[in-house]
């Protein structure tokens, strides 16, 4: 395997490591579309897909495949660079944040020491997706939609940055590596006990930033059918999907990464050095699933309700916090 | 302040519990419910005791049933009675009202249990039931005829020899009753 080892040199590295990044993000979409299908019918007393392969297992290819064939519909009167430029706009996002999460010890792709901002940044790009969807379309319900998602995504963006502070204050440092580093040696070391309010304003925000049902107002399936992406169909349509799910894992994946230790084992005697990606995979997966649960379960939010819940009471809170975590720190 | 989320975690209890629920869905290709028994599956017909009387035809709202009638001496009584030759259930157009059972005169019109009608084609779902096919895409009951208003749009000048006509009808039926009373 010499011939191998420039794979190990920079721009190879990268690009590979990048390649493996993106296919897994894709693959992470279609697996949560099943997992979402599966977790909807076994919540509502259903089986849900189970005729494609065995246990249905299978759907997502077949899902695929249908997705491949359909004719892609575009208005007549859309703004046709922004309204095919949209879906792409949300998943690169997605996709390039996953380059800074840690899998394991030393599986990182981009260890930057500015991890923290980069997310922070890079997931407001997720927003202008949105934006161009609904403007793009020239949909009277897709621009409603698009507003909504704006007004959402952005004000959530400040409980969401506020939350991170606490971890950032307390390891010292901005990349994600470091705060995986500081949270080793068992389960309370992590981040989620000792910032606990933290945690939970993360995991709503996070919600609120993925646009997950108890906030899915810019969707509102029931009242503007489907919101920024009513008029998508085919291989555009799939590709926000796509977006949304790697979003929703990635939002999974960074809370993990933050608060409950990124791959760090439970016990320190369940340490399987290189293979402690399985500890991530867990606990990531755990997440997806509480947000899997919360949306089957939990009925819309209104919208001034849900800008109540985001200045009123996430972004007090957290400021709080922080006061209380600089005091603690000080004394401590 | 006590109820803060005891809604929230209500709901999301119910929900986990349900998870592991036993699932009330019925896999149908592998598990089949028995039916009621006034079940409305696909019509069939038992063309030994139909008297082609065509009244199925004749009240059957989607025009599905179609009848090729003559008159044959089937029951070697010497006397040439109506015979249903062709007989078509086209089941794309039935809509399981079940006028035709309620309308037969000796139940030989009835619903089975059937009920997985799929083809590829719509013709195949027409099914025919007599000794020669009949095309099913005939509208048994082609539409009333226009023609009249037509002549009363073209001119008044018929109208007279026109008027004859009903006049004769009523003494035609009068005869005819009392035919039946003599009888």
């Amino acid at each position: 395997m010499e011939f191998l080892n420039f794979l190990n040199q920079e721009p190879w590295r990268f690009i590979l490591s990048f390649g493996v990044v993106l296919f897994l993000t894709l693959n992470l979409a279609a697996i949560l579309v099943m997992g979402e299908r599966k977790v909807a019918g076994y919540i509502q007393l259903r089986y849900g897909p189970n005729r494609v392969g065995p246990r249905g297992l299978l759907q997502p290819l077949a899902d695929i495949i249908k997705l491949f064939t359909k004719e892609n519909i575009s208005p007549g009167k859309a703004d046709l660079w922004i309204f095919l430029g949209a879906p792409i706009a949300m998943f690169i996002p997605v996709a390039a944040v996953w380059l800074v999460v840690p899998f394991a010890p030393g599986a990182v792709v981009a260890d930057l020491n500015v991890a923290i901002l980069f997310f922070v940044a890079v997931t407001s790009i997720g927003a202008l997706g949105v934006i161009m969807a609904g403007y793009g379309s020239r949909s009277n319900f897709s621009l409603l939609g698009a507003l909504r998602g704006a007004a959402q995504m952005i004000s959530y963006e400040v409980p969401l940055i506020l939350s991170l502070l606490g971890v950032v204050m307390l390891t010292g440092s901005l990349s994600l590596v470091d705060v995986v580093n500081a949270q080793g040696g068992g389960f309370w070391n992590w981040y989620f006990i000792v910032q606990f309010p933290m945690f939970i304003v993360f995991y709503i925000s996070g919600l609120a930033e993925t646009k997950r049902v108890p906030f899915d107002l810019p969707e509102g399936e029931s009242e503007i059918v489907g919101g920024y992406m009513i008029e998508y169909s085919g291989m555009t349509w799939a590709l926000i999907q796509a977006a949304e799910f790697a979003g929703m894992g990635l939002m999974a994946g960074i809370t993990t990464t933050l608060f409950l230790g990124g791959w760090q084992p439970p016990l320190p005697f369940l340490d399987f050095g290189q293979f402690n990606w399985i500890w991530f995979g867990i606990k990531t997966a755990l997440i997806m699933f509480t947000f899997q649960w919360i949306r089957w379960s939990l009925p819309r939010l209104r919208m001034d309700q849900l800008m109540d819940l985001g200045w009123k009471v996430l972004v007090p809170l957290t400021l709080v916090w922080l006061v209380i975590t600089a005091g603690a720190m000080l004394v401590f | 302040m006590p109820q803060l989320g005891q809604g929230i975690l209500k709901g999301m209890s119910i929900t986990l519990r349900n998870l592991f629920k036993n699932k009330i869905t019925r896999q149908y290709p592998e598990y089949k419910r028995d039916l009621p028994d006034r079940t409305r599956g696909m019509l069939t017909v038992d063309m030994d005791r139909c008297i082609a009387c065509l009244q199925c035809m004749r009240v059957c709202p989607d025009h599905c049933i179609s009848i090729e009638q003559t008159k044959r001496d089937a029951d070697g009584s010497g006397k040439p009675k109506p015979y249903a030759v062709g007989f078509v259930i086209d089941d794309s157009r039935c809509m399981y009202c079940s006028l035709c059972v309620e309308v037969c005169p000796v139940n030989c019109i009835y619903h089975t249990e059937e009920f997985e009608a799929q083809a590829y084609n719509r013709l195949e779902l027409a099914r025919q039931f007599g000794e020669r096919p009949v095309d099913p895409t005939i509208d048994p009951r082609p539409p009333v005829k226009k023609k009249p208003k037509k002549a009363a749009a073209k001119g008044k000048a018929d109208e007279k020899a026109d008027g004859d006509a009903p006049k004769k009808a009523p003494a035609k039926a009068a005869g005819k009753s009392s035919e039946g009373d003599a009888a």
